[in-house]
């Protein structure tokens, strides 16, 4: 190939690398700014590129919308139940790693599959359970949801990390004195502490954009931000939009962060550990 | 042995009771004819509601929607990940903040795009609409139209997905050895042929994790339809979900919703069956 031609054809690729980035953070470049435009000036013909940036819409947002009470529930619950489904989950994958036991596989496969089921599925025999039991749009009842959605997630995540450490250290740990417990808390779990990490903040990534649970069993105690985000759509066209935006924003600024923190881990999460990150 | 069992009690028993007990009572609630109805008493019917969902013309058409929908995005999803997962595999300056402005998509609560996107397919004041008349290309009511919904709510699911395809084809390009790519070069082999005969094959298990994997999403979908249509204009949006959720809330016929469940379930572990034995074919 001649020079010319290489330094074209290189050219190429990074203008298409540059319109694929730009195709991706467009939207959410159109998000930020509408969050800062004045209501009339979101909703314009023709949309303005330039604009005198306000910050009321969010403060809009934190007083009539009620914002704070929406990301107290996502964070109550999402958290808490990040928390307890990694430790948890941490403690089965534990097992499944250093015991042997009837049929694990099995078990292990039993747990995966759940994942596969249409959440509507259980939703509706939940939701009758839920009201039988009086867990509608409690905190309690979204976190026991969200918890059973996270086991497998955690299992088979950390089911990969507790593979990684060589048996020999946990073995020399035990003829030390611990108890199985003991090497747990002590050796194996510090020794595995980017996995729990990145499992905690993928939970709760996935739990934070959780909508059609958080739709279905919560009202007005616990509705979660995502419903705040979706109660924007029934409002009469474009005199909310700034505003929407503004919740939008908002809504999603914390995960951006966490996700951009736990981006090395993202495939494994999102594949179920198919692929390594 | 009991420290053993001690160590996965809490899992097992936690799934058992909030995972596997709603599902075999749904199985139960299946066949009879529950519904929300304070009124309503439950009778026992049998396959009534499977028989059902056979002839019932709102299922029947979302699956077809769905089966249109998947269809759609996955194959622009694949294509354009591929791609994206070349272009992202170069070495470039500046490549580790294009990977990660890439996945800030998959990070967004799903509302919330569905949020923007409906702003940006506004007809009358939507910026794609308002970009297409200065450029005099023809204007299109994405949203409001029974012939380009289906194509606007393909490129939403595109949007937010295709960059899942590319960090797993871009982790399987990683992982893809020297040696070959080497001797070929040497062989003489010119660029396209190298990417013909020798990448695209030892990429296919990967592509194929990625394909099962967006499939077994792509049908469950509900989010962000939810949000830009609520199952479109004259329900030509209505996906499998979107129908399971109206006949619990709005028919309030859990019964009938319970079996579709079932039935859209079957559909999945058949499809993804099929997915799954050509994975295991091309690891040979």
């Amino acid at each position: 190939m001649t020079i010319k031609k290489s330094r074209l054809l290189s050219w190429s690729w990074n203008i298409l690398t540059i319109l694929l980035i730009g195709f991706f953070l467009f939207p959410l470049y159109w998000l930020l700014t509408t969050a800062f435009k004045k209501p009339a000036e979101a909703f314009s013909i023709p949309p303005k590129i330039l604009f005198l940036p306000t910050l009321d819409n969010f403060f809009k947002v934190f007083y009539e919308g009620n914002f704070l009470f929406f990301f107290r529930n996502s964070f109550t619950i999402c958290v808490s139940s990040s928390l307890i489904a990694t430790f948890l989950g941490a403690l089965c994958a534990y097992a499944f790693v250093r015991f042997t036991f009837k049929r694990k596989e099995d078990l292990a496969f039993w747990i995966l599959s759940i994942r596969m089921l249409p959440p509507v599925a259980t939703a509706v025999p939940l939701f009758i359970l839920f009201t039988r039991l009086n867990l509608i749009d409690t905190h309690l009842g979204l976190m026991l949801l969200y918890v059973s959605w996270g086991l497998p997630f955690s299992v088979w995540m950390l089911r990969g990390f507790f593979e990684g450490i060589p048996a020999s250290i946990e073995e020399s740990a035990m003829i030390d004195g611990c108890g199985y417990f003991g090497t747990f808390t002590r050796i194996s779990l510090p020794l595995v502490a980017p996995g729990l990490s990145a499992t905690i903040l993928l939970n709760l990534i996935f739990m934070w954009n959780e909508f059609l649970f958080a739709l279905i069993f919560t009202q007005h105690n616990s509705p979660t931000l995502p419903i705040l985000a979706a109660s924007y759509v029934r409002g009469v066209m474009g005199v909310e939009w700034a505003e929407m935006c503004a919740a939008g924003t908002l809504a999603i600024l914390p995960i951006l962060v966490i996700g951009i923190l736990s981006q090395k881990y993202f495939v494994r999460g999102l594949t179920m550990g198919a692929m390594k990150g | 042995m009991r420290l053993k069992i001690s160590f996965i009690l809490p899992t097992i028993l936690w799934l058992a009771i909030l995972s596997v007990f709603p599902l075999v009572y749904s199985i139960y609630v299946s066949l009879t004819d529950l519904s929300l109805l304070p009124i309503a008493r439950t009778t026992f019917i049998g396959l009534q509601n499977y028989l059902r969902a056979f002839t019932d013309e709102y299922f029947l058409s979302s699956l077809r929607i769905s089966g249109l929908f998947t269809a759609g995005a996955l194959t622009i999803e694949f294509f354009l990940g591929l791609g994206g997962a070349l272009l992202l595999y170069r070495r470039f300056c500046g490549r580790a903040v294009a990977r990660t402005l890439t996945i800030l998509p998959l990070i967004v609560t799903s509302v919330v795009i569905g949020l923007v996107w409906k702003i940006l397919y506004n007809t009358q004041y939507g910026l794609i609409n308002y970009i297409s008349r200065e450029l005099s290309l023809p204007v299109f009511p994405w949203l409001t139209s029974v012939q380009t919904v289906l194509i606007s709510i393909i490129i939403v699911d595109v949007w937010q997905w295709t960059p899942l395809v590319i960090l797993i084809i871009l982790s399987g390009l990683e992982s893809l050895p020297r040696e070959p790519f080497e001797s070929a070069h040497m062989d003489g082999a010119s660029n396209i042929q190298i990417f013909y005969y020798l990448t695209l094959p030892m990429l296919r298990p990967v592509m194929l994790v990625a394909l099962l994997i967006r499939f077994m999403d792509t049908i469950r979908i509900f989010d962000t339809i939810y949000v830009l249509t609520k199952g479109g204009p004259g329900g030509s949006t209505e996906v499998i979900s979107l129908y399971i959720y109206r006949s619990v809330f709005r028919h309030l016929d859990v019964g009938y919703a319970c079996a579709l469940s079932w039935v859209t379930l079957a559909i999945i572990i058949f499809a993804s069956q099929i997915f799954l034995r050509s994975i295991l074919k091309s690891f040979r």
